[in-house]
């Protein structure tokens, strides 16, 4: 760990307490990558539906109402390479 | 802890949650045998070797809590004084040891302490990543690169057959409650030194645990849910993953915002190869914009696009680990190229050509009519294309109605 490097600093109270603070802010850092610890340990199950987030998962994109630029291409580019378009 | 002035406070305040053994002292307790909490900024409780001194505090007729309690000042010594986390690391596994020993094993009907257990475990997940940090800075090799986290797996290891095997008392006070959360703290280990294979066993034991599975609290729930999904993600169980982190996503209280973005970092994969696509202010809301390029590419057909989207954001997907799942994108979006191509060509025969044409265009120069084949092969397989391939003729043939099928439509796992 980097920050033990930093006990070589001089002496004096307020020298001594930064390598510690570095050591607390290290162990912040490695678990904002971990899943954190909840707050409260227990709270109701909700069951299958019964979501706050419904709607954010789209399963129509695929009926294409409008024509995207990227479609608008494909279409110019099949064309112009001799296939018969509908 | 700001009430504390001296080791004595310390002493009297562990003492007096120990008279009342239930599990609200224990887990106030957890706290202060916790690396995390105030009171281990306190030098006065930063003593080396503080269970050799000859006049000391002690925890009064409770050998077994004296001892982890002394051992525990010791750690704190060897983190904020000496700076030594290995010693501080193996200090940490005598605890854990002594704990399996003393407590575990002894205190039979008991389990209040387990919260001080379950915190026990979580400081040693942390003593190992440190130790092995400073390990793998002082020395070349690491061919013992793993070994505090396998040291940390083999001492929770012991306490979790400890804890299984307690069946013989009553509910409400056995041992067995804590599997959940010893294997999620083993989940996490595992994660580390890429064993997933390892919890197996573990994960059998949970399925097939009962009734006892309504006893776990949701915070462990919740936790195993999302590491269990995401070890399904890795194996391409996408239903397993997407039950599992669906659940994790709904029981996750709203106010815990970093742990629902870590859950979506999965779920959303898991859904787009389920043909369900994440809405921009979903992304947006948990700020998961890297992700809105990535959508809107697979969307639209575009795979050049993907790929670009991909490479943009390569260091962000890396770090979450899902870089080489993502990749995996590019069979749907060809699926939806293709769909493209075929509406546009308007037959139900497809000259393999058109669909190369297409490729070419969005920059997928290194795919032949031969891996083309293979790669429509594969999704007809999947019941992604309803139709077959006539290779005399270089063909596609699909079939008169919904030839590509919604994917979400498509149960494939």
């Amino acid at each position: 760990m980097s920050s033990t490097s930093n006990t070589a600093a001089p002496t004096g109270a307020a020298a001594k307490k930064d390598p510690k603070a570095a050591v607390v802010v290290d162990k912040k850092e490695t678990e904002e990558e971990e899943f954190e610890e909840f707050p409260i340990q227990e709270w109701a199950e909700r069951a299958d539906g019964e979501d706050d987030d419904v709607n954010v998962w789209e399963d129509n994109w695929d009926d294409e109402t409008h024509e995207s630029e990227f479609s608008k291409q494909l279409k110019e580019e099949l064309r112009k390479g001799g296939h018969p378009i509908a | 802890m700001s009430f504390l002035r001296s080791v004595g406070d310390y002493f009297n305040e562990i003492e007096n949650l120990n008279y009342g053994q239930n599990w609200k002292n224990g887990e106030k307790m957890s706290k202060l045998l916790s690396l995390e909490d105030e009171h281990s900024k306190h030098s006065f409780l930063q003593v080396n070797d503080y269970g050799e001194k000859n006049r000391r505090c002690r925890v009064a007729e409770d050998e077994a809590l004296d001892e982890i309690v002394c051992l525990h000042l010791h750690v704190l010594y060897n983190v904020h004084e000496a700076k030594d986390l290995i010693t501080a690391q193996s200090t940490q596994i005598r605890i854990i040891q002594v704990f399996n020993k003393e407590i575990l094993q002894k205190r039979r009907d008991e389990n209040w302490f387990l919260p001080i257990f379950y915190r026990l475990c979580t400081d040693l997940r942390w003593l190992s990543k440190e130790a092995q940090s400073c390990a793998s800075g002082d020395d070349e090799g690491d061919s013992n690169a793993d070994s505090y986290f396998e040291s940390a797996a083999k001492a929770i290891t012991e306490c979790y057959r400890t804890c299984v095997s307690d069946v013989h008392a009553e509910e409400g006070r056995t041992k067995k409650v804590a599997m959940l959360n010893m294997t999620n703290q083993l989940f996490q280990i595992y994660f580390q030194i890429n064993k997933l294979n390892l919890l197996k066993p573990l994960i059998r034991a949970i399925d097939n645990c009962g009734p006892l599975y309504s006893k776990f609290l949701m915070a462990d729930k919740v936790a195993y849910n999302y590491f269990l999904g995401r070890k399904a993600l890795f194996d391409g169980e996408l239903s397993l993953a997407e039950k599992s982190l669906m659940y994790a996503f709904r029981n996750c209280p709203a106010e815990c915002m970093s742990n629902k973005k870590k859950i979506l970092i999965y779920l959303i994969p898991v859904k787009m190869f389920l043909g369900h696509m994440p809405t921009a202010s979903l992304l947006h809301e948990y700020r998961l914009d890297e992700f809105q390029e990535v959508v809107a590419a697979v969307k639209d057909g575009d795979v050049g696009r993907v790929d670009a989207a991909l490479t943009k954001n390569e260091p962000f997907f890396i770090k979450c680990g899902i870089f080489l799942v993502l990749e995996k994108l590019r069979t749907i979006t060809s699926r939806t190229l293709f769909k493209k191509v075929s509406q546009i060509i308007g037959t139900t025969q497809i000259p393999l050509e058109a669909f190369l044409t297409g490729l070419r265009l969005v920059g997928v120069t290194d795919v032949n009519m031969d891996e083309l084949e293979c790669i429509i092969a594969n999704l007809i397989a999947e019941k992604k294309i309803k139709g077959y391939l006539a290779h005399q003729q270089q063909k596609l043939v699909i079939s008169k109605t919904n030839a590509f099928p919604t994917l979400s439509s498509v149960t494939s796992s």
